[in-house]
């Protein structure tokens, strides 16, 4: 195991649906995730992504005590992009739990970014999954959260 | 390969420093051309930012591996002769 991961195992759709990726975004919108403009969502076409990531937004490389800035973090069209794994389009709470954690800490980070002094090593320590309380730790918290809610409303209707 | 994390930065799939850093860590110095010549003007704009602001004493990255200071010389020369050997043909 590498750090915090979430508790919740997803389940597959029950009726074997795979979402599109623009699906993905409106299904997590509707559970609730805060989802800003600048986000942007792809599909991991080419199986870069192991069994262990699930989504992945920009990679940020800088000289030992650089600044990232927003800016490190937009592709051509001004967005943050992130890739999901393709697996996770055959579950609802997948989706959800996935894009939740990545958009917590997004929005966790974008103030930061904006502020323009958050170092590389301030920037990992928010997203590594070996350092407890930061903003990984709690997007995979709020995640399971969100999962735990679907599977409430899913059992009361 | 590279053609295809061309096509994913065209998208927007992945950002310029995201794709230079990319192509620079799969890189052979003694040929970098093999990857440098596969790729758009302004991932070799971003490939010389790139090593502009790298620091062979440390660098640190989010994820995945660090191109190594070989890696981001050859690169470095192989795009400075390309811009000379185009602006002695204009």
């Amino acid at each position: 195991m590498f750090g915090h991961s979430p508790k919740s195992n997803w389940n597959d759709n029950p009726d074997g649906t795979i979402r599109s990726v623009s699906e993905a975004v409106e299904i997590a919108k509707a559970c609730g995730v805060d989802i800003p403009d600048v986000a942007a969502f792809f599909m991991d076409e080419l199986g870069l992504l192991d069994a262990n990531t699930t989504a992945r937004g920009p990679k940020v490389t800088k000289p030992a005590g650089g600044i990232v800035v927003l800016e490190d973090l937009l592709n051509k069209f001004g967005q943050v992009p992130f890739i999901l794994r393709r697996d996770i389009l055959r579950s609802d709470e997948a989706i959800v739990a996935v894009i939740a954690h990545e958009m917590h800490e997004l929005n966790g980070l974008i103030p930061l970014l904006r502020e323009g002094q958050l170092t590389i090593e301030q920037f990992n320590g928010h997203t590594s999954a070996t350092n407890p309380g930061n903003l990984h730790y709690e997007a995979w918290d709020i995640a399971d959260e969100l999962v735990e809610e679907m599977r409430r409303k899913d059992n009361d209707s | 390969m590279i053609p295809e994390l061309v096509e994913m930065y065209e998208t927007g799939a992945v950002t310029a420093h995201h794709l230079a850093a990319q192509c620079l860590q799969m890189l052979d110095p003694a040929e970098p051309e093999l990857v440098l010549a596969q790729l758009p003007d302004d991932i070799l704009a971003a490939i010389e930012d790139f090593a502009d602001g790298y620091d062979p004493k440390g660098m640190k990255t989010n994820y995945g591996v660090i191109p190594a200071q070989d890696q981001v010389i050859a690169a470095t020369k192989w795009i400075r002769k390309k811009d000379a050997t185009l602006a002695r043909s204009n």
